[in-house]
């Protein structure tokens, strides 16, 4: 079926990695990307980033316009201080406190994240809510573009009439959202969802090999980042 | 009805073969004075598969949630009477309880599925009744393998085709056994393969002793499968011989059709009037061609050549590029190979407001194509004056409601309503994705009425049906999409 063969997604190499883990090395990195005060140790972290995020399947465009912007900050940093170090090490830190979060939130399913989150013992309503934008939000996106076309089939480009955004756009799109909200309140029900009552949980999250071994690369690399900060 | 145990247990005490006990009951939406159901009573025997059918807005959705609590609770509005279950009276119950009882599969499947992958949904289901990992572990791997998702259950929704998310939502509503499941019109987009596969399911669900109740307009679908039948009608639920469970086609569906609200009209005779036509081409001339399109990871599509007056159909299972094939005819998608020609001309490179003066095309979902605050002014939308717009209300059998919100139609009002709009702007093609859903056999002839002038009068036609009702009505060519 061309469908199933076109959507079909695969995650990288990192999946296999407990959520927790992961949402902690997370907030570790930007913590220690705030206190490096070192090019070396700095390019180190970052370059270790790079290559956890290589494990990313991102399309060209979003690359370039990720270098795009880069370079702007760096350039402007650079015309703004007269200090192109300076501005180098600003851009790197930048990178290294924006890659963490998504590049080790891209690489857990979201089912694994949830589960993470039950297992920090976050409210039911909280980690419900955010699986519901998860599974939605690709669903709220394509209704827009299905409220944009169909404006393009009865002859409006709304690209050029900003005027008919609101009637065009804004008012189909909030009905749409609003039917949403209420279908799934009530599919929520069906299902036999209650924020107030318990939940179990059948999979739940465990220490594996591959945990440990993932935490054995991270200490590797992290002493490195320390030695040419610190020691160095 | 009195001696009903009110108390909300888990398990059934009472072995009452009685899973559906509907007493009394009657119901009056928020704002209206008129009762949308009237002393409705109904009862559900274990194993037993009952078929509601009725005309667009006739209230049986809205039965369907009083009975599953989702009335009054999430739509506001007032109930009276009574429904139990072995004994049980589950009037005060909610909906979560109720789903203890019973499965309930709404007539949108993707707003009952939550997670992200299959095996995860059933497990979702299961967490929520918090019963014991142990438990929830064979259950799943139960319901997979007995509604055949064991190869599937690693796949994300999104990989799914709606008959196997439907499936999947069947097998996560039937994981506890509850005693009764209820549907809302099951079968409207699925195709020949998922509809089979549907049935089976069904049969094999009363064979087991649960009871069904279902709310269907392609009735030739359930008829060898269905012991009672009843009809809403103007609110009132009557009992209607199996026998008489019929369908639309061209015979059984007279070409006098009662309009509850503006009287007796002859469809045959509105839908002759004559309408706005598209601007006149000669006959025979070829409207559109289409060679060696592609899009995607897609088969190359069949060669299209169509003239005008022209019906086509465009045939296949669920996923095979159907609608994909109608995006890329009017210009929503570029193709990656091949050429498209309209009225001579190659649009292939052309915009869709430019391919839009020539193709109009209605979506499979009415609500992205309504923008107007009446149903009136939706018609009037494509600058057409007052007089043609009510022509064009009465063709649709929209009339009634010209000064309603459109978005408080019926999803089948909201179709038809879609089609206007689209044909008022007098296109020389018309594409149309499964809009025949949802349209009881009266509101069908009427929608098909007008498609066959359009036709007559020079358009040109391309859709998509999974109703092979609607093909024998329109006689189209058929082409199909492997």
């Amino acid at each position: 079926m061309p469908i199933a063969k076109l959507s079909r997604t695969s995650l990288s190499g990192l999946a296999p990695i407990n959520p927790v883990l992961k949402i902690g090395l997370s907030v570790g990195l930007m913590v220690v990307a705030l206190c490096l005060q070192k090019l070396p140790a700095m390019a180190v972290l970052v370059g270790g980033l790079l290559l956890l995020t290589a494990q990313l399947r991102i399309r060209l465009v979003g690359l370039l316009y990720g270098v795009l912007t880069l370079t702007i900050f760096a350039l402007s940093s650079a015309w703004l201080s007269g200090d192109w170090p300076k501005a180098v090490f600003s851009t790197l830190r930048l990178l290294a406190i924006v890659l963490p979060a998504p590049v080790l939130a891209l690489t857990t399913p979201p089912s694994a994240l949830i589960r993470a989150l039950q297992a920090l013992r976050l409210p039911s309503f909280l980690t419900l809510s955010l699986m519901i934008i998860w599974r939605f939000f690709p669903l709220i996106q394509q209704e827009l573009q299905r409220i944009w076309e169909a404006n393009q089939l009865r002859g409006i480009d709304l690209s050029r009439q900003p005027r008919q955004w609101f009637s065009g756009l804004m008012v189909p799109l909030v009905f749409q959202m609003v039917t949403y909200a209420d279908e799934v309140t009530v599919g929520l029900q069906t299902r036999g969802y209650d924020p107030e009552a318990p939940r179990s949980c059948s999979q739940p999250l465990r220490w594996q090999h591959i945990d440990t071994l993932f935490c054995g690369v991270v200490a590797l690399w992290l002493g490195v980042v320390g030695y040419l900060e610190w020691v160095r | 009805m009195t001696g009903w145990n009110t108390a909300i247990t888990g398990s059934v005490e009472d072995a009452s073969e009685t899973v559906l006990e509907v007493v009394d009951l009657s119901f009056t939406h928020v704002g209206q004075t008129a009762l949308t159901l009237k002393t409705v009573n109904l009862t559900l025997q274990a194993g037993e598969l009952v078929v509601l059918s009725g005309a667009t807005g006739s209230g049986k959705s809205t039965l369907l949630n009083c009975i599953t609590g989702i009335a009054p609770e999430h739509t506001g509005g007032k109930l009276s009477g009574q429904i139990g279950s072995r004994g049980q009276d589950l009037t005060a119950w909610s909906v979560r309880q109720r789903s203890q009882l019973m499965g309930m599969m709404l007539q949108n499947v993707e707003t009952q599925l939550f997670t992200d992958q299959v095996w995860e949904e059933v497990v979702f289901g299961l967490e929520n009744w918090n019963l014991p990992p142990g438990e929830i572990q064979a259950l799943a791997q139960t319901a997979l393998t007995e509604f055949d998702l064991v190869e599937q259950q690693a796949w994300t929704i999104r990989q799914l085709s709606a008959g196997q998310k439907q499936r999947l939502l069947l097998a996560c509503l039937l994981t506890r056994q509850p005693d009764l499941l209820l549907l809302d019109e099951p079968f409207a987009f699925l195709d020949a393969a998922g509809v089979q596969h549907l049935l089976e399911c069904l049969q094999k669900q009363v064979q087991q002793g649960q009871a069904v109740l279902l709310i269907e307009h392609r009735l030739e679908l359930v008829r060898g499968l269905c012991d009672r039948a009843y009809r809403i009608e103007a609110g009132e639920v009557r009992p209607i011989a199996v026998s008489a469970l019929k369908s639309f086609t061209p015979a059984t569906v007279e070409a006098t059709a009662q309009n509850p609200f503006t009287g007796t009209v002859r469809a045959t005779e509105t839908a002759s009037k004559p309408l706005h036509p598209p601007p006149e081409t000669s006959p025979g001339r070829l409207v559109l061609q289409t060679h060696q399109l592609s899009w995607g990871g897609y088969p190359p599509f069949p060669d299209l050549q169509v003239e005008n007056g022209d019906t086509v159909l465009l045939q296949g299972d669920n996923g095979c590029g159907k609608t994909t094939l109608l995006r890329l005819l009017s210009g929503l998608l570029k193709p990656a190979t091949g050429q498209l020609k309209i009225l001579g001309q190659d649009v292939t490179g052309q915009n869709v407001v430019q391919i839009a003066r020539t193709v109009g095309f209605v979506l499979q979902n009415p609500n992205h194509q309504l923008f107007a605050d009446s149903v009136e002014a939706e018609i009037q939308q494509s600058k057409v004056a007052p007089a043609q717009a009510r022509q064009w209300l009465e063709q649709l059998n929209l009339s009634h409601c010209a000064d309603r919100h459109p978005q408080a139609l019926s999803q089948g009002q909201k179709r038809r309503l879609a089609l206007g709009a689209v044909l008022a702007r007098q296109p020389q093609i018309c594409l149309l994705d499964e809009i025949m859903v949802g349209q009881d056999p009266t509101s069908l002839e009427w929608m098909l009425n007008v498609l066959t002038t359009f036709t007559q009068q020079g358009g040109t036609l391309i859709f998509t049906s999974h109703d092979p009702g609607v093909a024998e009505r329109l006689q189209p060519r058929a082409t199909s999409l492997s």
